[in-house]
């Protein structure tokens, strides 16, 4: 764990018409680290998602990646400077096999440009070839590597949560926002994604991570943030939020009882 | 529609898909010799929205852009085309390129403010499209076009001494370039763009996230699609040696439309085997002309029906990818 923030936001604000669906947000995630943004439904955390991967532009604040102030940047761009991201349900090209998905991660790494795609010169040539291994590898990794050749709608859920996984970590990231991946999941294939996220800080890869199993957040979890309404309600590791009453009343109201033990 | 299936899967592997290509190749370089002119003529024909097929399959087809005024590209070439010849007496085939290039440089003016439009939007701005450029051409700008009566006169092409005039001329002419414009597609289709122009076509959201600049590749997919009707425009000039706006109608863009849904999306001899069927439907209907229109309509929605991917799809599952071995 190094001590230094790789990914920031200052005081972001995004509003739907009326609606503010995040109120002067901060966060800020240390390198090589698993962080997870937690809250209940509609706390507007896939926003902050969207604000920090250029998908909107937020009305105030800024976001810093390495230093360098992100906003108004497009979201291809955005991944070509290292943050990638997975989605709530996958948003896979379902018509395209498997491997062609993997090899979208890198098409913001390469150069090959028109004329030398359709003459094939020797440069585009080694750049497929390398585009095509880097995606054999993360196929491999994740135990997809049997549906290569099939296509991405024909799979199963599991492996097409986990399929995109492999799509965004083909891209290179330096830090990943991965979108509720266990959601769907049967218990098999809850862990396995868990030991790999597990892994992926000790890789250089840095995780944000939004997930509602309290189980997933609390084994996996460096540090936590915890949102509603759009704001920041609590931050610390995770036994802090654990047993922070603020958390506990956000989640199930006032009352008696830990709505996180479940 | 078994055997269809069954047929596309004894193509995917390589000997027969080669015996195939060897067959075909043999079949559309020997057709001329012993077929009638008039049947040579309905090659051509075949040829001629072959290519304008494959450039509607491009915008349409791989990356998914409803285009319903492509003719106005096709236009712009054979204008292109008649007045710079007759005009200025530039050799019509030497204005081949040419006219490729206005047509892609118009495609870029007219499809930059407009490819941020989805779906049905972009749809019917296309369809406008179309209209004002014909409308245009009848309306005479400067004299240039001839209005109604079009430009009439163009040269006829000269290729190394050898001056290009009967039916088969003109057919080899049109099958040469499809065949160089098809083996080109291919290779985009395998490379990082054409990944990337599917990428678009699937989830356009997810592309963008995944670093896929789509508005510069929307915008590419337009001038490459205008560019290959720009061809499609000169050859056709140098063909009727004159040009009139009532051959670029919304009707025309409306075939071309069909030629992709009926091939298959995406898909290039789909493409091709769907400008065959189009054109060869009239010709073989001719007999009971009043109900050709009829006859058309059904089979279009049979095949959508029956094969709602097209009759030759793209089949991705088949394709190895260049270099790679199986393992």
């Amino acid at each position: 764990m190094r001590d230094e923030f790789i990914l920031e936001t200052q005081r972001i604000t995004k509003r739907f018409r009326g609606l503010v669906a995040v109120d002067r947000f901060n966060i800020a995630v240390r390198e090589q680290t698993i962080h997870s943004l937690i809250g209940p439904n509609g706390a507007g955390k896939t926003t902050v998602f969207n604000v920090i991967t250029g998908i909107y532009r937020p009305e105030e604040g800024k976001v810093l990646f390495l230093g360098q102030v992100l906003n108004g940047l497009k979201p291809h761009e955005i991944l070509a400077r290292g943050i990638a991201r997975t989605f709530q349900n996958p948003r896979l090209f379902r018509n395209m096999t498997c491997l062609e998905n993997v090899m979208a991660g890198q098409h913001a790494h390469g150069r090959a440009g028109f004329w030398s795609s359709i003459f094939r010169l020797p440069h585009q040539r080694r750049e497929e070839r390398a585009i095509r291994e880097r995606a054999e590898f993360w196929l491999r990794k994740l135990d997809l590597w049997r549906f290569r050749q099939e296509l991405a709608r024909n799979i199963p859920y599991g492996c097409q949560k986990l399929l995109e996984l492999a799509r965004a970590l083909a891209a290179q990231p330096k830090v990943l926002l991965l979108d509720e991946p266990t959601c769907g999941l049967n218990e098999t294939e809850k862990e396995t994604m868990m030991n790999f996220i597990a892994e992926l800080p000790k890789e250089g890869v840095t995780v944000l991570l939004v997930e509602h199993n309290m189980n997933v957040v609390m084994g996996l979890s460096d540090f936590i943030t915890v949102m509603n309404y759009g704001k920041k309600i609590a931050e610390g590791v995770p036994e802090e939020i654990y047993n922070n009453p603020v958390v506990i009343e956000a989640y199930l109201g006032r009352g008696e009882g830990n709505a996180l033990t479940s | 529609m078994k055997w269809l299936r069954r047929w596309q899967g004894l193509l995917s592997q390589k000997p027969l898909r080669l015996a195939f290509l060897g067959l075909v190749i043999s079949f559309l370089v020997s057709f001329p010799f012993w077929a009638s002119r008039y049947w040579v003529d309905v090659g051509f024909y075949v040829g001629l929205y072959a290519l304008l097929g494959l450039g509607l399959n491009i915008i349409l087809g791989e990356v998914g852009l409803f285009n319903l005024g492509h003719a106005a590209f096709w236009a712009i070439g054979a204008y292109t085309t008649a007045i710079l010849n007759v005009r200025f007496g530039i050799p019509t085939l030497a204005l081949l390129p040419i006219s490729a290039v206005v047509a892609a440089g118009c495609a870029w003016l007219v499809s930059s403010p407009i490819i941020h439009l989805r779906g049905d939007y972009l749809c019917i701005v296309t369809i406008a499209l179309g209209e004002i450029v014909r409308l245009v051409l009848i309306n005479n700008p400067g004299g240039l076009t001839g209005g109604p009566n079009g430009v009439v006169g163009i040269a006829r092409p000269v290729f190394l001494g050898h001056v290009i005039r009967t039916p088969m001329d003109f057919y080899f002419l049109v099958w040469a370039v499809v065949i160089l414009c098809a083996i080109g597609l291919r290779q985009l289709q395998r490379s990082r763009l054409g990944r990337a122009w599917n990428y678009i076509r699937e989830d356009e959201i997810a592309a963008e996230a995944m670093g896929v600049d789509v508005r510069a590749l929307k915008l590419l997919a337009f001038v490459v699609g205008a560019a290959l009707a720009g061809l499609a425009g000169n050859i056709f000039a140098a063909k009727m040696r004159m040009v009139s706006p009532d051959s670029f109608t919304f009707m025309e863009s409306c075939l071309m439309f069909c030629i992709v849904l009926l091939g298959g999306m995406g898909s290039i001899p789909g493409t091709i085997l769907g400008a065959a069927l189009v054109v060869l439907f009239p010709e073989i209907f001719r007999p009971v002309a009043q109900y050709r229109l009829l006859f058309f309509g059904l089979a279009l929605a049979a095949t959508m029906y029956f094969r709602p991917g097209g009759l030759w799809p793209r089949r991705r599952t088949a394709e190895i990818l260049v270099g790679q071995t199986e393992r």
